[in-house]
């Protein structure tokens, strides 16, 4: 765990002196602040509504910027030939792969504590409660952590992260049309139904629930992407 | 052939087959994935290796074993549903499948990196271990969507959302405060059931001399259950008195909590509407029809026109609602009437009703009186010169602060305000102004006529914004249109000095807004809800039977729309999407000029 943690510092600190990272952050930002203003100030909805449809966009852009940060971890060090480093550091390939998955994780976490001034601005004319607003950032963590996992496992697999972000995007994309993939199939319907992160498990946090599947369900799938990118990295260590 | 493509074309038959929900195309599938082990074994069997060869046999098997878990197999081998065999095949054969294609392509994988050079021992052994390592990460994905599989059948939540924890509003805790001693209150749930943990501390908030609570299970007490002809567990029975024979009012809530979200969000209005039925006598309120007025009934006409919410909020409050005609109007509002209410009257009043309009407040009466722009002036006038009001020319727009509806020049007249005075007909108005202004569609402005009646007093409790404007019908704000607050309602009273005879003072009540009491506004508006409520509370106080009563529309409680004005629209766009994210870009920028120099 202590390299783990050397890992991940090494990474926020990268993020914290480069311009790469405020920028990703202000963006995101900008982005959720627009879709939350045409959701509040478009039609006239109630309070819990305007937050259920922020924190379902807000789940999207996090799982884009999650894909969108992945190809930092492992794609763009291996195309710039900087993964050596790693690669051959006494480390184990699992405090590496937990390393640079935290150091991203804590990056989307701090972009999104910092839009809880969106949830807020409800406040001024409506009122919801603090606790929904709490479930409903506990879960847009989730949907951070555990599409970041997918995402650097694609990032650790393929070493050109333009392809790394496309093969992440889809694999991201196909999960979330499981439900309409499964309202087809009748043989298939509960499986396809529940492997969304966002539409399927992400529901009951928009909600104010905290369920205890859909934590165990981000919580696997995390677990799953870290594992898997400790199995490829210890693949390309053995090369 | 080479076995790589035999397993490659299984796999496509499986998806197909999958695609298809085809167990033929299945079978063929698991049959080639068996040819391909076999040409395996047959290409190993010189070198003297057999780890490769294993592989790709059991994962032949694993595709049987996966193909016998499917439903059309299920039946065809007459395996009995939700039994051990099913649950295991289930389980086990995709499991299976997913482990062996795992290793399989992991240990193919690693050989093709060494093609060239052709397998070396050292090559094998790091496929036989990239395969292991590939079955290490299955067994954890088969390990994962065990727990969840259990996560879900253990399915605990927790619920943080806003209305999760049904508390009884002020409203009501003032209500059970002024109650007789002996009321009571039995829900019928069994020990434990989660709604009534979720009811229990709403009846610990009320429980005290004034009202008793009792929790009961319908099926421990069938002699009760009986009596009261109750059908099951789910429902709150509230008594006036002690005995089962005392007058009591039924609120259903229902035993599934999904479905029950809904009831708990009103139990508590309906709640107080039980006791408000038990415990004071029924008053009566009646509607002027025949001058155009706001239909009372919830089918007729458009939103804006119909009063479902302004009727249903009297109800709540045990106050009947009749229509009062108008040839019995204009011989004069009947006795036992304490209230008379006139919603829109866009025709007008006669002369005689309006005589007799003027007379009933004068004697005591109280009168809500909702009037806009349009309508007949000849009609209206009369009416509002005898409560020393007279009603301005031109509608009122705002030049910001109005609603933000169509975004365009016609929003101008959807005014908004929250500048109440501190009267009691917007007391809770004024109490909730942040998040509470008033909405109106087509306002006029109302004015104190110059002539002083005795005893009659004239305030003006809700006023408009400096930037509203009376205007001329263009639409367009000229020189001698002036910005200033209008006044937007008033309220009248008739003191028994100036009035002998009268038994107590009476009330008007005027809004200059005919589409204020209607639905379109009510059930979005949380401003004009309390002020209608409010304004009725006035106007009821003092009439009919028992304590007070706090009339209650739906409260601060109920989740309310966001309303705002453009001119805070604007403020709050700018200000959060890029005022707020520009420390962020100003500092990236930063470092980036940092980082050339």
């Amino acid at each position: 765990m202590t390299g783990a943690w050397l890992i991940a510092r090494r990474e926020l600190a990268a993020y914290a002196k480069t311009p790469a990272g405020y920028f990703i952050a202000g963006g995101a930002l900008v982005l959720l602040a627009l879709l939350f203003h045409g959701v509040a100030l478009g039609e006239r909805r109630a309070s819990t509504q305007v937050l259920e449809i922020f924190l379902l966009n807000a789940g999207f852009v996090v799982e884009a910027a999650a894909v969108l940060l992945a190809q930092r971890l492992w794609a763009r060090e291996a195309a710039e030939g900087t993964d050596a480093l790693l690669l051959t550091s006494p480390l184990s390939d699992v405090s590496l792969a937990l390393g640079k998955f935290l150091a991203g994780w804590v990056f989307l976490v701090l972009i999104i504590a910092l839009s809880l001034y969106l949830p807020g601005l409800i406040f001024v004319r409506g009122t919801v409660s603090f606790g929904h607003i709490a479930a409903g950032y506990l879960g847009l963590f989730g949907v951070a952590a555990s599409s970041l996992a997918l995402a650097s496992l694609a990032s650790a697999l393929v070493p050109k992260p333009f392809v790394a972000t496309l093969i992440a995007g889809g694999v991201i994309g196909l999960l979330e049309l499981g439900p309409s993939l499964g309202a087809q199939s009748d043989m298939h319907r509960e499986l396809l139904q529940s492997v969304a992160p966002v539409w399927s498990h992400f529901r009951s946090f928009r909600r104010g629930l905290v369920q205890g599947s859909d934590v165990a369900f981000f919580v696997l799938l995390t677990t799953l992407g870290i594992a898997g990118t400790a199995l490829v990295i210890g693949q390309r260590r053995s090369r | 052939m080479k076995a790589a493509s035999l397993v490659l074309a299984g796999w496509v038959a499986f998806v197909v087959a999958a695609a298809l929900e085809a167990l033929p195309v299945a079978v063929c599938g698991a049959v080639l994935l068996l040819v391909a082990a076999g040409v395996t074994f047959a290409q190993e069997r010189p070198l003297g290796t057999a780890f490769r060869s294993g592989v790709y046999g059991l994962h032949g098997l694993s595709a049987l074993l996966w193909v016998a878990s499917w439903e059309p197999a299920l039946e065809l081998f007459g395996v009995a549903p939700a039994s051990a065999a099913e649950a295991l095949l289930r389980w086990c054969g995709p499991a299976a499948f997913l482990l062996s294609a795992l290793a399989l392509g992991a240990h193919e994988l690693r050989l093709r990196d060494g093609a060239f050079a052709g397998p070396s021992k050292v090559l094998r052994a790091q496929a036989s271990r990239a395969a292991l390592r590939a079955v290490a990460f299955g067994s954890l994905l088969v390990f994962a969507a065990g727990v969840f599989a259990a996560a879900r059948r253990w399915e605990q939540r927790i619920d943080l959302s806003y209305f999760a924890e049904t508390l009884p509003t002020e409203a009501t805790v003032e209500f059970v405060a002024a109650l007789p001693e002996g009321y009571r209150a039995v829900a019928f749930w069994p020990e434990g059931h989660p709604l009534w943990e979720r009811l229990e501390p709403y009846f610990s908030e009320l429980q005290g001399p004034k009202l008793s609570v009792e929790r009961l299970d319908h099926m421990l007490e069938p002699a009760l259950v009986r009596r009261l002809r109750l059908e099951g567990n789910g429902t709150v029975v509230v008594f006036a008195g002690e005995g089962e024979d005392a007058p009591r009012e039924s609120i259903e809530v229902g035993l599934d909590v999904a479905s029950a979200r809904p009831r708990l969000r009103t139990f508590d209005a309906r709640f107080r509407e039980a006791l408000a039925v038990l415990s004071t006598e029924r008053r009566e309120l009646l509607l002027t029809v025949g001058h155009g007025e706001r239909s009372p009934s919830a089918q007729d006409g458009d939103a804006g026109q119909r009063l479902g919410l302004f009727h249903q909020g009297l109800r709540r409050a045990n106050v009947g609602m009749r229509e009062l005609a108008p040839e019995r109007l204009a011989a004069g509002v009947p006795a036992s009437a304490p209230v008379v209410a006139a919603v829109g009257p866009d025709a007008g009043f006669s002369a005689e009703e309006t005589e007799s309009l003027l007379r009933f407040v004068q004697g005591g009466g109280r009168l809500l009186l909702v009037v806009g722009s349009e309508g007949d002036e000849a009609g209206i006038a009369p009416l509002l010169a005898g409560l020393g009001l007279q009603r301005l020319p031109g509608q009122l727009l705002a030049e910001r602060s109005h609603r933000v509806e169509q975004h365009g020049a016609g929003d101008r007249r959807r005014l908004l305000s929250s500048l109440y005075a501190a009267h009691p007909s917007v007391r809770r108005a004024h109490q909730n102004e942040r998040r509470a202004p008033a909405a109106f569609e087509n306002a006029v402005a109302l004015a104190p006529t110059e002539d002083a009646a005795p005893g009659r007093r004239v305030v003006f409790p809700l006023r408009s914004t400096e930037d509203v404007w009376r205007d001329d019908g263009d639409g367009l704000r000229s020189e001698n249109e002036r910005l200033e607050a209008q006044r937007l309602m008033a309220a009248v009273e008739f003191g028994r000095l100036g009035n002998p005879g009268a038994t107590r003072e009476g009330r008007a009540v005027v809004i200059g807004d005919a589409a204020f009491a209607g639905d379109g506004l009510l059930r979005r508006n949380l401003g004009n809800q309390l002020v209608i409520a409010d304004s009725l509370q006035w106007l009821l106080e003092g009439v009919g039977g028992g304590p007070s009563r706090r009339l209650g529309v739906e409260l601060p409680e109920e989740d309310q729309p966001i309303v705002h004005s453009r001119e805070e629209d604007r403020l709050l766009f700018y200000g959060t999407s890029f005022g707020a994210p520009l420390p962020l870009f100003a500092i990236g920028l930063w470092l980036r000029r940092r980082r050339r120099r």
